[in-house]
Parts: structure tokens; C-alpha cells; sequence
């Protein structure tokens, strides 16, 4: 089923959840909506859902009006955050309450109920549970029930509202590619809502940007985080190092080093920041003819595949860390120490001209 | 057996049990011993004529029979209005909230001398019933009213605040599953409050057996028929029939203990039949 969301806008008294939103979710995606806490993420989703209503704008399913219709009538499942599993049910019960309050006549028989049940259980491998009640399981095990539950009444889409938040990480982990096994079997479309970038980038076929009530960027997981469209997605996603400077006719200054930026060659002395992934930044011993930043190494993280280094440039005065991530064997080839001596560049930079301010 | 002492990371079980068993004995155990001591002074022919006669019966039926029903009402209207209490915000709501408490603080006669002013056929509201035919003050239905009245707050208190722990997303959750409000209501809302509303009718039941302020003005106390078994104690104490009065307290305590005792095996069994693994 495809969702269309037009100009869609929700205010709580003076505060702007969601301001103009336009989004168009294809029919079996898996799309993520991700931002920080605040951004109108869990808003939208709740509209989507009929949970909430917006105050302008439409919600179309396959292109039918959908904004007024009744939660009941929309045939979404959703997947809470903390569950909200029915305590006063087993589990069994819990994954039959959608088809159990189905009018009589569409309601199936009580061994046809058992019969679905049993294979929703099966599906989430959790079928010896099915007499526990909810409290004696484990965060994992309630929000897999609660995503049987939610597909008992075989939707044609599925909503969940930061499903992994409440769990701990390596749980997290493996229901991640759990629910993407798990949609990609289904063929529904599935929208959920995560402030993770990790499992953002993980697990959904787009990703839906989103901050302070608007969409910053929507595209897929490779080309929001190689290419994002402005400072906000670049912080938001991934760990990275930002620099001051100004660039002028192609050219940038940060913090001493001239970088050749051919794409902003229209730039007229304008102030700009720099992004610079840890990983995209150089580290050698010496200079190279090239220019590069002098700093020492001031802590060395070296678990797993990759070594983390945290290293200071500058005097007392102006001193700023920069992080910079280099493989095992470079790490080899440089044998270092913490406090001594490098010399760092940027191999590669997303430069953010600040047009709007007035030049000092 | 383990040489070593187990220690608890609680400390002051032997001193905290000891000073809970002291209080208890004096404040409940040993003035309830003495009226069975009391009693024990009749012989069974005596004590069995004198908790049997008929005035004394119609008056059990009476406390027992009104109290009931008083609790019944009570656990339909206490959930009712701690449901509009926890659910919808309305101007005066703080000033209602505090006005559950009223019967619980106010003196009980001041309370029966009011309800027997509203009820009397001249009063506010008793005006308009007696051409219907119907008596409320000095009637059975007298009593009912004013242990109605009594009751009242136990239920609401005791819902109330699990009403306002049910999580919202249940409610949400359930009509994502297509079930209607009555559905939710029943399925989830209701098993959920049903222990805290029988605490509430327990308790509201309990305190009505007991009552006798309120009771006294409004009931008339006709023997036979508006009579409560509280009063008929007083009587007897009245007349310096000491034993005769701890008899009938006796019956009225094995009652209320017998009835006490069912509702929480029934308690037990709500709160069990979900839990058992």
C-alpha cells in the first residue's frame, strides 16, 4: 500500500511538531524517520496511524483520503515503544485480541483463531510463551508478541514508534535484521521511527531526515550519509569534526590549510563550517610537501577493527580536538604514542558556505 | 543446616514483628478476645435465644442487606465517578475531587441529622417523593441511603488511582487492533481495575456493617423494620444487658470476619488467576 502525506502541519499550543510535511512512502518500503527527540518524528507516524490528528494537511492511503478516517478503519498495525502489551492476557491471548474483537460475522472460528495465532508465535519464535503472561518476559521476547499482535490482523501497513528503544544493544542488534527479514517476507510497507542513525542506516530502504518539524533530507541510507544535504544531516549522522573558515572564489581556509573547493567557486568571502568524518582525515608522521595541520596524540582507542585517535591541534590558546579514525595496519605503520607528534589533513570535506551572514 | 546466621539486607525483622504483634493484640486482639469472653458467660441455650430472636435477626438482615446493597451502588457510581474524576478535565474538578472526601471526615451524626433533614417528608428532597410513595427517612431505605453515603470514597479512592496508571497506549493499542471503546472498556480497562474495585466495595461494605452515627437519625429504628444491629447493642448496654450485647457483637463479628474473609479469597483469586505461571 503507497502513503502519501500533502501538506500536512500539527501544532501543540504554541510549539510547531509538524510544519508542511510532504512525503510519499512507495508501496512495500521500509522507511525510516529519523531525528532527534522533538523533531515530529513520532507525531507524524501518530498521524499516519490516525492516533493523533493533524491540523491541516492529508494522509492518503493508495491514494484515498484517508486524514478522517477512524484508527479502526485503517487496518495499520503499530508497535509501541514500551510495548503495551495487555498485562491481564497470556500471551496467547494478547496475539488473538485483534481477531477476537472482530464483529461476529468476520470474526474466524476459535480453531481457525488457534491456528493463526500459533503461526504469528512460530514467526516471531515465540511460541513456547504462549501461556506466560507479559510480565515474565523479557523486553526482546514483549516487543516481538507485540509485533505478532500488531500483524494478527494482517495489515497492509505496519507502524513502529522507536520499537528497539527500550532494549539493550545487543538485543537491538538482532531484532534489527530480525524486522528486516521480517518485512522484507510480509510484503507490507513499514514506516518506523528511530532518533538511532545506526539503525536508520541499517535497516530501512529510506531514510526520512527530520528536525524541529520539518524534513531535512529523505533519500536512501548511502546517499543521506555520503551526501548530506546541509550541516544538520551532516552533525545528526555519524560522529564528525567540524571546522570554521571562510571560502572565497573555490578556495577555503581552514584553520590555516588553503583546500581547493571547485564547487563553490561563486563564493564571495562568505564565513563557512566544515565537516570532516573521522575516517576521511589523513594521519602521517611527516609533512609530505603537502601542507597539514600539526597535533599530538592524546588518547588511543584501539578495540575492533579500526583505531580510534584522538588528537589536539594547537597552542593552549586555541587548542580543539579533531578525531580521526584509521585502520589496524595504518595504526602499525605509524606506531604511535600517545603525546607525540602528527600531522593531519582531510582527505575529503562537505563545506557549508554561510550565505545569509553579513561579512564582518 | 548452615553454621552461619542468614542475615537480611533489611534489618529489624524480629523487632518490627514483635512490635506490629504487641500493637495488634492491644488494639484489636485482646478488646475482641473480651467480648468473646464476655459472651462465654451465657450458656449456649441463653446465648442461642438471645442472638436469635426475631427482633435481633430482622436487625442482622437489615445491616447485612443494606450494607450490600449500599456497596453494590457504591462500586457502580464510585467507578463512575472515578472514572469522569481521572478522565476528563472539567472547571471545578479539584473542588469535586475534594468533596469525595467530605464523608470520610465529617462527623457520622452530623451527617445522619442532614440526610434526615433532606429526606423527612417536609425536606428538600423528601418533598418530592412522599406523593410518589415514597419513604426514605425512618424506612429501610433510609438506612440505605445514609451507608450509601458513608461508602462512597472508599470506592472512589481505591480506583482511582489505578485508573490513572493505565497507560494511555493500551487504550491506543487495542483500537489499532479494531476494537471498539466498549470492547476496550471490557477486555482491558475492566480486569485491569477489577481488583482495586472490589478493595473498594470491601471496604465500603466493612464500613457500612459497622456504621451507626448516620444510621440512627435517618432509619427511625422501628423494631422489626428500621432497626440496625449496632443499635440494638447500644440497647442492650442501655439496659446493662452486658452479656446479651457482647453476644449479638460476637454474631455480627463472626459475619463480618466470614464476609470479610470471602472477598479477599475472591481478591486472591482475581489477582492469581492472571499470575500463575
Amino acid at each position: 500500500m503507497s502513503i502519501e502525506i500533502r501538506n500536512l502541519s500539527r501544532q501543540f499550543g504554541s510549539f510547531v511538531a509538524l510544519h508542511n510535511i510532504n512525503l510519499q512512502v512507495n508501496p512495500g518500503e521500509l522507511l525510516a524517520l529519523l531525528g532527534p527527540s522533538g523533531s515530529g518524528k513520532t507525531t507524524l507516524l501518530r498521524i499516519i496511524a490516525g492516533l493523533e490528528t493533524a491540523d491541516s494537511g492529508q494522509v492518503l492511503f493508495n491514494q484515498e483520503d484517508s486524514t478522517t478516517k477512524h484508527v479502526r478503519d485503517r487496518h495499520v498495525g503499530f508497535v509501541f515503544q514500551h510495548y503495551a502489551l495487555f498485562r491481564n492476557m497470556t500471551i496467547f491471548e494478547n496475539v488473538a485480541f485483534g481477531l477476537r474483537v472482530r464483529p461476529r460475522k468476520e470474526r474466524p472460528s476459535a480453531k481457525e483463531i488457534t491456528r493463526r495465532v500459533t503461526e504469528l508465535l512460530q514467526l516471531v519464535q515465540l511460541d513456547w510463551l504462549a501461556d506466560r503472561y507479559p510480565h515474565q518476559l523479557s523486553g526482546g521476547q514483549r516487543q516481538r508478541i507485540a509485533l505478532a499482535r500488531a500483524l494478527a490482523v494482517e495489515p497492509s501497513v505496519l507502524l513502529l514508534d522507536e520499537p528497539f528503544g527500550a532494549l539493550d544493544a545487543k538485543v537491538r542488534k538482532e531484532l534489527r535484521t530480525w524486522l528486516r527479514k521480517l518485512h522484507d517476507d510480509m510484503h507490507m510497507t513499514s514506516i518506523f521511527v528511530t532518533h538511532d542513525q545506526d539503525e536508520a542506516l541499517e535497516v530501512a530502504d529510506r531514510v526520512v531526515v527530520m528536525n524541529r518539524g520539518h524534513i531535512e533530507q529523505v533519500g536512501s541510507p548511502n546517499e543521506v550519509y555520503e551526501k548530506p544535504a546541509n550541516p544538520f544531516v551532516y552533525e545528526f549522522l555519524g560522529h564528525v569534526n567540524l571546522f570554521h573558515g571562510r571560502v572565497h572564489h573555490g578556495q577555503a581556509w581552514i584553520s590555516g590549510l588553503k583546500i581547493d573547493v571547485p564547487e563553490h567557486a561563486a563564493a564571495e568571502d562568505l564565513n563557512a563550517i566544515a565537516y570532516v568524518r573521522p575516517h576521511d582525515i589523513e594521519v602521517s608522521r611527516t609533512i609530505n610537501g603537502e601542507p597539514a595541520l600539526a597535533a599530538h596524540v592524546v588518547h588511543i582507542l584501539s578495540i575492533g577493527p579500526v583505531v580510534r585517535l584522538e588528537l589536539v591541534h594547537g597552542d593552549d590558546l586555541t587548542q580543539r580536538t579533531i578525531h580521526a579514525t584509521i585502520s589496524k595496519e595504518r595504526f602499525r605503520e605509524l606506531q604511535l604514542i600517545k603525546g607525540e607528534q602528527v600531522f593531519v589533513k582531510p582527505r575529503r570535506l562537505a563545506l557549508f558556505p554561510n550565505h545569509d551572514q553579513k561579512q564582518e | 543446616m548452615s553454621k552461619h546466621k542468614h542475615h537480611s539486607v533489611l534489618p529489624g525483622f524480629n523487632l518490627a514483628l514483635g512490635f506490629t504483634l504487641l500493637y495488634l493484640s492491644l488494639v484489636v486482639l485482646i478488646p475482641l478476645s473480651a467480648a468473646f469472653i464476655h459472651t462465654a458467660k451465657l450458656t449456649w441455650p441463653e446465648f442461642w435465644n438471645t442472638v436469635t430472636a426475631p427482633r435481633v435477626v430482622a436487625s442482622y438482615r437489615l445491616t447485612f442487606g443494606a450494607s450490600f446493597a449500599a456497596a453494590v451502588v457504591n462500586a457502580f457510581f464510585g467507578l463512575l465517578v472515578a472514572w469522569v474524576l481521572v478522565r476528563y478535565p472539567f472547571p471545578g474538578k479539584r473542588l469535586v475531587d475534594a468533596l469525595i472526601d467530605l464523608p470520610f471526615a465529617l462527623p457520622t451524626s452530623v451527617a445522619g441529622i442532614t440526610l434526615t433533614a433532606i429526606y423527612v417528608g417536609n425536606g428538600w428532597i423528601g418533598q418530592y417523593l412522599e406523593p410518589l410513595g415514597i419513604k426514605v427517612a425512618f424506612t429501610p431505605i433510609g438506612v440505605f441511603v445514609a451507608l450509601t453515603f458513608i461508602g462512597l470514597p472508599f470506592v472512589v479512592r481505591t480506583v482511582q488511582p489505578v485508573l490513572e496508571d493505565i497507560e494511555k497506549e493500551l487504550e491506543e493499542a487495542a483500537a489499532m487492533l479494531g476494537a471498539t471503546r466498549w470492547q476496550t472498556f471490557r477486555r482491558i480497562i475492566f480486569p485491569t481495575i477489577l481488583p482495586a474495585l472490589t478493595t473498594g466495595f470491601a471496604l465500603a461494605f466493612a464500613r457500612a456493617i459497622g456504621e451507626y452515627g448516620s444510621v440512627i437519625f435517618i432509619a427511625g429504628n422501628i423494631p422489626m423494620v428500621s432497626e440496625i444491629t449496632p443499635l440494638l447493642i447500644i440497647t442492650k448496654l442501655e439496659q446493662y444487658d452486658y452479656t446479651g450485647a457482647t453476644a449479638i457483637a460476637v454474631v455480627m463479628l463472626i459475619i463480618s470476619f466470614v464476609l470479610l474473609l470471602i472477598i479477599n479469597l475472591l481478591q486472591w483469586w482475581i489477582r492469581h488467576r492472571k499470575a500463575i505461571a
